[in-house]
């Protein structure tokens, strides 16, 4: 009893607000300008107009994109929540709007999916419950009684759980033979920035792609506790920058490095944070004053937070359930900060059958999806699955089939390998429904994969 | 209690990361010591260069006889154009995959190859009195189109004749599609004999636009094109079984056959550098087998299989692909098989990306 009530006094006790102040200004900033990216890229265009068919996420198959103009409003509605978030500005409006419409928009399309944007969904939720906008911001500026100097613990200890936890298990996920033993994906990726500043020579060196794969998964299983110490922070936080900064230079990662980069300053003392927002003009409030949730709420929030922590805590391991290595089925491979792992090119070509009339196609996958979809699907066994759902309604209704068998005959090349069959290529895909469980026509070569190497 | 946990934490990550793996073998993807250029070399000068002062020569010849035909339509002028035609498609044959560089610059392959013709449009071309054979996308020009005035406009050699006695424009527009293939054909040819081929051959690496790169994904390319344009849709494979035999390629002439050969053979020759250095030995530079066999054998034996598999089509091939459609069916299939060897194994073990196109966004 008395540790537990050590242990709630220790994430209750009130904390300066600072860095939390830093986090939304920062973090709205750079949601903002992502947004006004992705716009100015023109990937509106390519990713929500120019397909024909939008790969669902499980359970969220409801959501739609809009047209072009829709869709160029969604991220306008995103890019101005940012921008109030960040200038905390009717910031607990701007902050769920912005939440629920990047959200939205990161549910279009499983071929979009990025880690990094699921943390944003996750980030951009934790702080529409968290008081950002309670110091340094347009709010307090218009309402001076909203000032707060403290806030409880738990606010920024949420975040850094959150951030450290992305961390963690990047990690972990690095922690497999492939990594480990043959420097995988980096032994394929690396040599191709031979032509790198100086560099170059640097990467092409077998070497090199252990060397990072080792530092890597060291770096990423360690840091949030570096961060964590106030002694190693300074040298940690330095360790972050050279990262992402070098992650940034070598590969196409878009936002993730900055996001990284400034997420990560959560970890520093309030004194830090007090000063860098000093040289922007902040000025702290003479007289203490605490921010406290109501009442009714402080005594319901330990259920839901608990429910969070173990959520993020279990639902990145969901692999663990599934036979087969996730680099290869990928079971439970999303939505657990597996992030740049696997270097993997496949080939599927579908058939569809009448079987009143025994007629037989074979499928164009051009026809009904963009380079970059049939690219992801090819390797993703529940994407292979819907395209194949997708066939069967097509020929229903276009070709009028009775009932379409579609099967596929699917090869995957994994990191550097001879290809095998991932999906079975009996299996009459219309008739499989996607799940949680164990998808049974995923084939799993086990030791296969390398017998053929060794010969 | 610390260690005991660390030790706990070492186990459980060996026990739910790793599995059982076993040794990664012999294979040595991505190997970074093979010397890309004696086999750019070789790829350059012993296959694209020759390719296309081939491809160059024929279409001159191809010119000079479409002038004499178009001065005086006769028997013996229509006859010489027509073998010159013939040599020149399958001049062309040898020379397609090869659409990267100076000929995807000038939009090569869709100016000299887009099949099936669409004779609606060549024909409302000629009413019009206008033509543009610059414009992507049409199935108006080229050696398709030739293949139609030549063989096509009309049932003899003696209604061809008075054909075009009778039609001025269509003698304009014959003369027209040449000198534009001799104009873009002559340009290729330039730039790889000047700056092109150094350039290529200097671009060594594994990186997307690197000499390898370039090759493995126009091999890919053209892999995909003979399948689906010169067997796939003309078998009815992707179309219930409903044959299209008009969407062959030279319909009019009927040398559908030869040229599938052609592409075939040509397209091995890619692959194996001819004589020289190819893909072959780079794969067995890497030791990438399958199935306990080099996976360049596994190419080579793919290969012949197709064509064995269309040796047993008899010509031609508009009227095989219903008069013989399990045969056709089989010689597609074994098509279709080289796929998985060509474009997902071999980019995978010589750590090369397919990128027919860039990605759209970001990764992580």
């Amino acid at each position: 009893m008395n540790v537990l009530s050590t242990y709630r006094l220790f994430f209750t006790r009130a904390i300066p607000i600072e860095p939390l102040v830093t986090f939304r200004i920062l973090f709205g900033g750079l949601m903002m300008l992502g947004a006004l990216r992705f716009m100015q890229k023109g990937w509106i265009e390519r990713l929500y107009v120019e397909p024909k068919f939008f790969f669902k996420f499980y359970n969220f198959e409801w959501i739609e994109p809009f047209n072009a103009v829709g869709m160029y409003i969604v991220y306008a509605i995103i890019a101005v929540s940012a921008a109030l978030v960040m200038l905390g500005l009717w910031y607990r409006i701007a902050i769920v709007v912005f939440f629920l419409a990047f959200t939205y928009t990161e549910l279009i399309d499983v071929t979009n999916y990025l880690n990094h944007y699921y943390l944003v969904c996750w980030l951009a939720l934790l702080l529409c419950f968290l008081p950002a906008h309670r110091a340094f911001s347009l709010d307090v500026w218009r309402n001076k009684i909203l000032q707060c100097t403290h806030v409880p613990a738990y606010c920024i200890y949420l975040l850094c759980f959150q951030v450290g936890l992305v961390y963690f298990f990047a990690g972990w996920a690095k922690l497999n033979h492939d990594w480990l033993f043959r420097a995988m994906p980096l032994a394929v990726w690396l040599p191709t920035k031979a032509d790198f500043l100086l560099l170059g020579w640097f990467f092409k060196q077998p070497i090199i792609a252990f060397i990072f794969s080792w530092f890597a998964a060291l770096y990423d299983l360690t840091i949030p506790f570096f961060l964590l110490y106030a002694p190693s922070r300074p040298l940690a936080y330095t360790a972050v920058v050279v990262f992402h900064a070098l992650t940034k230079m070598l590969f196409n990662i878009g936002l993730f490095p900055w996001i990284m980069i400034s997420s990560t300053l959560i970890f520093f003392s309030s004194t830090f944070h007090q000063r860098f927002l000093g040289r922007l003009g902040y000025q702290q409030l003479g007289v203490p004053s605490h921010y406290q949730f109501p009442k009714f709420i402080r005594q319901t929030l330990l259920v839901p937070i608990l429910i969070y922590i173990i959520f993020q805590l279990l639902f990145p391991l969901r692999y663990l359930l599934y036979s087969g290595k996730v680099e290869w089925t990928e079971q439970g491979y999303r939505f657990a900060w597996r992030v740049m792992l696997i270097e993997k090119n496949g080939s599927a070509i579908f058939t569809v059958k009448d079987t009143a009339t025994n007629r037989v196609s074979e499928v164009i996958n051009s026809h009904y999806l963009t380079t970059f979809q049939e690219k992801q699907m090819a390797i993703q066994p529940d994407l292979i699955l819907q395209f194949a759902h997708h066939l069967a309604d097509v020929y229903k209704t276009k070709y009028n089939f009775q009932s379409p068998i579609v099967t596929v005959d699917c090869q995957v090349a994994l990191n550097g390998r001879i290809s095998e069959t991932l999906i079975d290529p009996n299996t009459n895909l219309a008739a499989q429904k996607d799940g949680w469980k164990q998808k049974s026509w995923i084939l799993i070569p086990n030791s296969k994969l390398d017998k053929h190497q060794i010969e | 209690m610390k260690k005991s946990f660390i030790s706990f934490l070492l186990f459980v990550v060996v026990l739910t990361n790793f599995g059982c793996e076993e040794s990664s073998g012999s294979l040595d993807p991505c190997n970074q010591k093979v010397n890309q250029t004696p086999f750019l070399t070789n790829i350059s000068d012993m296959l694209i260069i020759p390719g296309y002062q081939d491809l160059s020569q024929r279409i001159t010849q191809l010119s000079e006889g479409v002038d004499n035909f178009v001065a005086s339509p006769s028997e013996i002028t229509l006859n010489a154009c027509r073998s010159a035609f013939k040599t020149t498609y399958l001049s062309w044959q040898r020379a397609a995959a090869f659409e990267f560089g100076p000929a995807e610059a000038v939009f090569l392959k869709s100016t000299i190859n887009n099949f099936p013709l669409n004779q609606t449009a060549l024909e409302a071309n000629l009413s019009k009195g206008t033509w543009n054979l610059e414009a992507s996308g049409t199935y108006d020009k080229g050696l398709p189109a030739l293949d139609y005035f030549l063989f096509g406009a009309g049932k003899t050699e003696q209604e061809i004749i008075s054909y075009f006695n009778n039609t001025p424009l269509a003698k304009q527009y014959l003369k027209d599609i040449v000198l534009q293939l001799k104009t873009k054909v002559n340009t290729v040819v330039a730039a790889w004999t000047k700056e092109y081929r150094n350039q290529f051959i200097a671009n060594t690496g594994t990186a997307a636009g690197t000499g390898l790169s370039l090759i493995i994904n126009s091999l890919n390319e053209e892999y995909e094109y003979i399948k689906r344009d010169k067997l796939g849709i003309p078998s009815g494979v992707i179309t219930l079984g409903f044959t299209n035999p008009t969407k062959v390629e030279a319909y009019y002439s009927g040398i559908s056959l030869d040229l599938l050969k052609e592409a075939i053979k040509a397209h091995e020759q890619y692959f194996s550098g001819k004589s020289g250095l190819g893909l072959d030995d780079y794969l067995d530079e890497v030791n990438a087998m399958k199935n306990g066999e080099k996976l360049s054998t596994v190419i080579k034996a793919q290969y012949q299989s197709v064509k064995t598999a269309i040796e047993a089509l008899s010509n031609p091939l508009s009227e095989a692909v219903d008069k013989q459609n399990p045969t056709v069916q089989t010689a597609y299939t074994q098509l279709v098989k080289q796929i998985v060897n060509i474009k997902t194994d071999m980019p995978s073990v010589l750590c090369v990306a397919i990128t027919y196109v860039d990605n759209p966004s970001d990764s992580d």
